[in-house]
């Protein structure tokens, strides 16, 4: 199969659940695509993430992966380091507005983010679509990045789950978006300081608070 | 062929200098490091009618000077070291300044510069330069400028060194500016205890200076409440201890407890130490001192803060007014009592090496953020966080301690009120003596219902806690096997049944999806209550709360046959106030009449939840078509504990109670209202609507 000009033949699933790595082989094989059901334990995530794509041309990869030791680290992060290996790969998970958090320093390089009752092989092959349109420098609308005016609006500096609340205006007024602490650059930390205006780099057409990301932080 | 040179124009010289050091009190700093360089020990700093433009500065320094090769060859070269990388002075000091670009900023400083000095190696002679800047404005090329270089007979009597002087000063030294410079120099080399006697020191005649030198002489180390000591070996492991202001050692630890969030691996730094002296800034700690509370402020907020010493000088801007390169005033926002803050504490940091491991900014604005910074920057971080948990593990001991102790308390004040009412009057002991004891009852009852009332909150908690685990774990693995499962029964079964799908299998795919559906809004229900921005307290709007909570009931309603109504006055009302706090309001209502429906067994089961607002005060009330509250008084209904239903916990109105109480508001209720149920309401004040 070839979707935007990228030739597809076989599609990597990562999934610690074999009962679910089962029924994604049937869509993919519905697409007459060779489905690569990866059996754990995982090994490292340097290691794993040059290995699969000798073996695959895409990927469905879910977002625990650590619950029941299959991989030390998580689907979210295995996404975002393939994006950067223009590697396309989807994150299925289902996801609460907990979890949130968790996914969003990863959330500019996760194009397509899908709930398990969504995916079958019509949405399978519309988001490799998108992810492959990415990577030629194609934004969706709600993905497109722009620079951004960041108002904080409080540190709650907690040591262990610290949270940054701010507004982004240009993309609404009234509601007010959170980020760990952790996950902040540190020039950005030392700035934050409620009240304070900074810049960054918001898809700002996102539809939803989930799909927000925040990239290239401007503290000056 | 014709040899052609690349050449500098003599704007250069202004690009480098004026615009890589922007403060005065950071140029004069890069001269004095010079002189550090030269082994002086002492250095001078003269300021000469500097409140406005065209005054001068004097920096002189008793250091080995410099020869005419050194001059020719080191100090009149931009951008190069004249010595080799790693090679030590006379004295063994890692020598300090740079390439000379921060010296460049300060020679420029003025319009003209005039340099003298005698070199340690020729003990007769002494050299002079001048530089006049205006000649370089002139000139197309820097080299293009010549500079005579004088040398003459030293005076007799005259010692070694160097004598700058920087005249017709551009603009003023401000007092603010002398008052940083001041600072920087009494800071420059370890002023803290148990740093070399003998070591450099850096001089400024002027009257902050003084102010400020007899501040840092005093020292109030000894009155800290805790001083930590940590160091980091050349093997990268570490250790700490934290000693009380008496020097006992309050705790220890060797490197894997230090390093725990790490795993214990090394930290990939030169050998470092860091000191830091906390305080506990309350009137109650100095009481029995001899120092005074304000002394000590006002000596913290002069040298507070955690200064880094890299091979004895100081590196700017690390502990600098408003740098908390630790983040340490962030850590402290949450638990002030266990964590210093740079307002209550002073400390530094020193490290040595040779080695080019450590590299500081062109522009003086602090190392480059390599990752041996950041090991450096993350031991004293791990040290930090060390100290702060085992005091709090102190400050837990402690209160539990006070807890164990009160009652003995109790048992001993009754006591002495007993012997007091033996000594009352015999006619009227009877009397207080029955009084007190009737007070006593009510007061052992009231500590009672306390004691289980925070029972059950524990209890509640734990039910909190593990509902949300399973709530987690049942939105993960099952529910999306099932989802997934379905979704490939349906697909598969179309396939194969074809036409006969729909009147086989469709109902039932239908229905399980259906079922998914409501099974992950009970798990979203239960993790949605335990969101961190919930309990976040900022602007609320009511109507928005009130709308989520319900469309979260949806399936739940749906379940029980129960239609809930929902009347919302005109406007979006708002307060300061958390998610959390109008939610558990609602929350608790609709749960009281949903219990009620299902004990009484109501067939036309209603619920009308309804807001008004009268001035700026929303009445939030609802109502049901229940059986209405009886077997208990009204005003009985918001006490913890009371309880109409078997396995209640009568909690559920009890924090409606408090979290109104909180608000500022007040509650209500009608035994039998509008619908012929309970109505249950609150008045709360609001901002706007």
């Amino acid at each position: 199969m070839e979707i935007d000009g990228t030739n597809l033949e076989r599609v990597a699933i990562v999934d610690d659940d074999k009962a679910v790595r089962d029924a994604y082989e049937d869509f993919v094989s519905e697409l007459n695509l060779t489905p690569v059901s990866e059996a754990g334990p995982l090994p490292s995530l340097n290691e794993y993430l040059l290995e699969v794509p000798k073996r695959a041309d895409a990927a469905i990869c879910d977002h625990h992966l650590k619950v029941q030791a299959y991989a030390q680290f998580n689907g979210a992060e295995l996404v975002a380091h393939w994006y950067n290996q223009s590697f396309p790969a989807l994150l299925c998970t289902r996801w609460e507005r907990v979890n949130i958090d968790e996914l969003r320093p990863y959330r500019k390089r996760i194009p397509v983010l899908l709930r398990p009752q969504d995916i079958n092989p019509d949405t399978l092959v519309l988001g490799i679509e998108q992810v492959l349109r990415e990577f030629d420098g194609n934004f969706k609308a709600i993905r497109k990045p722009w620079r951004a005016l960041i108002r904080i609006e409080e540190v709650d500096a907690d040591v262990n789950a610290g949270f940054l609340y701010f507004v982004v205006p240009s993309w609404s007024l009234n509601d007010v978006v959170s980020l760990k602490l952790s996950e902040l650059p540190r020039p950005v930390l030392q700035a934050a300081v409620r009240g304070k205006r900074l810049h960054a780099q918001v898809n700002i057409g996102a539809e939803s608070d989930v799909d927000l990301y925040f990239d290239a932080w401007e503290t000056e | 062929m014709t040899k052609a040179h690349i050449r500098f124009a003599t704007q250069i010289i202004q690009r480098l200098g004026e615009e890589l050091n922007p403060t005065p009190d950071q140029s004069i700093l890069e001269l004095v490091k010079n002189a550090y360089d030269a082994d002086a020990h002492e250095c001078v700093i003269t300021l000469e009618h500097v409140e406005g433009p065209g005054g001068s500065i004097t920096v002189t320094d008793d250091g080995d000077g410099m020869d005419e090769s050194s001059i020719v060859n080191g100090w009149l070269v931009i951008g190069a070291s004249s010595k080799a990388p790693g090679q030590r002075t006379r004295l063994g000091r890692v020598r300090a300044g740079s390439k000379g670009l921060g010296r460049l900023a300060a020679l420029r400083m003025g319009s003209a510069v005039s340099m003298e000095t005698r070199p340690r190696s020729e003990p007769n002679l002494q050299y002079s330069i001048s530089i006049n800047w205006a000649e370089f404005d002139s000139a197309r090329t820097v080299d293009a400028v010549d500079l005579p270089l004088r040398s003459a007979p030293r005076p007799e009597g005259a010692q070694d060194g160097t004598s700058l002087r920087l005249s017709n000063l551009k603009s003023r030294v401000s007092r603010g500016d002398a008052k940083r410079l001041a600072r920087s120099l009494l800071l420059l080399a370890d002023p803290f205890p148990s740093a070399d006697p003998l070591r450099f020191k850096a001089k400024l005649i002027s009257q902050e200076y003084s102010d400020l030198e007899s501040l840092v002489k005093t020292g109030y180390f000894e009155d800290a409440d805790f001083h930590l000591i940590a160091n980091v070996d050349a093997t990268g492991k570490a250790a700490a201890q934290v000693v009380d202001w008496k020097g006992a050692t309050l705790f220890k630890a060797e490197h894997g407890e230090i390093a725990v969030r790490r795993g214990g691996s090394e930290y990939a730094c030169p050998p470092a130490s860091f000191d830091l002296w906390a305080f506990l800034l309350q009137k109650e700690t100095f009481a029995t001192r001899q120092t005074s509370l304000t002394e000590v402020k006002e000596w913290l907020s002069a040298f507070g803060g955690v200064h880094l010493y890299h091979n004895g000088l100081r590196v700017a801007p690390y502990g600098n007014p408003g740098n908390d390169w630790l983040e340490m005033n962030l850590r402290r926002v949450r638990s002030p009592e266990e964590r210093p803050s740079t307002n209550n504490s002073v400390g530094r940091v020193s490290i040595s090496s040779d080695s080019d491991l450590l590299i500081q900014k062109t522009d003086r604005s602090g190392f480059i953020e390599t990752e041996t910074f950041q090991e450096i920057r993350e031991f004293a971080t791990d040290a930090l966080e060390w100290m702060a948990k085992r005091r709090m593990e102190v400050a837990t001991k402690r209160r539990a301690q006070e807890r164990a102790t009160a009652p003995k308390q109790v048992v001993k004040a009754k006591e002495s009120v007993q012997e007091a009412i033996q000594r009352a009057p015999k006619q009227s002991r009877t009397a207080i003596f029955k009084a007190f004891e009737a007070y006593d009852r009510s007061k052992e009852k009231e500590v009672d219902t306390l004691r289980k009332e925070v029972q059950l909150y524990r209890t509640l908690s734990t039910a909190g806690i593990t509902a949300a685990t399973f709530a987690h774990e049942s939105s993960g693995s099952p529910m999306k096997v099932i989802s997934v499962a379905i979704n490939t029964i349906e697909r598969r079964a179309q396939r194969f049944l074809k036409d006969q799908y729909e009147a086989v299998l469709k109902m039932p795919v239908s229905s399980i999806k259906r079922a998914i559906e409501s099974l992950g809004v009970l798990s979203s229900a239960t993790l949605r209550l335990v969101d961190h921005d919930k309990r976040r307290v900022g602007r609320v709007d009511v109507h928005d709360v009130i709308n989520e909570v319900v469309q979260t009931f949806l399936p739940f309603f749906e379940g029980r046959q129960v239609q809930c109504v929902v009347d919302l006055c005109a406007g979006d009302p708002y307060l300061r106030a958390s998610p959390a706090a109008i939610e558990s309001i609602l929350t608790n209502f609709i749960n009281n009449s949903l219990r009620a429906f299902e004990v009484a067994g109501t067939r036309s089961r209603q619920i009308l939840i309804r807001t008004t607002i009268v001035q700026l005060e929303l009445t939030l009330a609802c109502l049901d078509t229940g059986p209405g509250i009886t077997d208990i008084p009204l005003a009985d209904i918001w006490l913890p504990g009371e309880t109409t239903r078997e396995n209640g916990t009568g909690l559920g109105l009890a924090i409606v109670h408090d979290a109104v109480q909180d608000l500022g508001g007040s509650v209500g209720a009608i035994a039998n209202g509008e619908l012929g149920g309970a109505e249950l309401f609150v008045h709360l004040p609001i901002l706007g609507v």
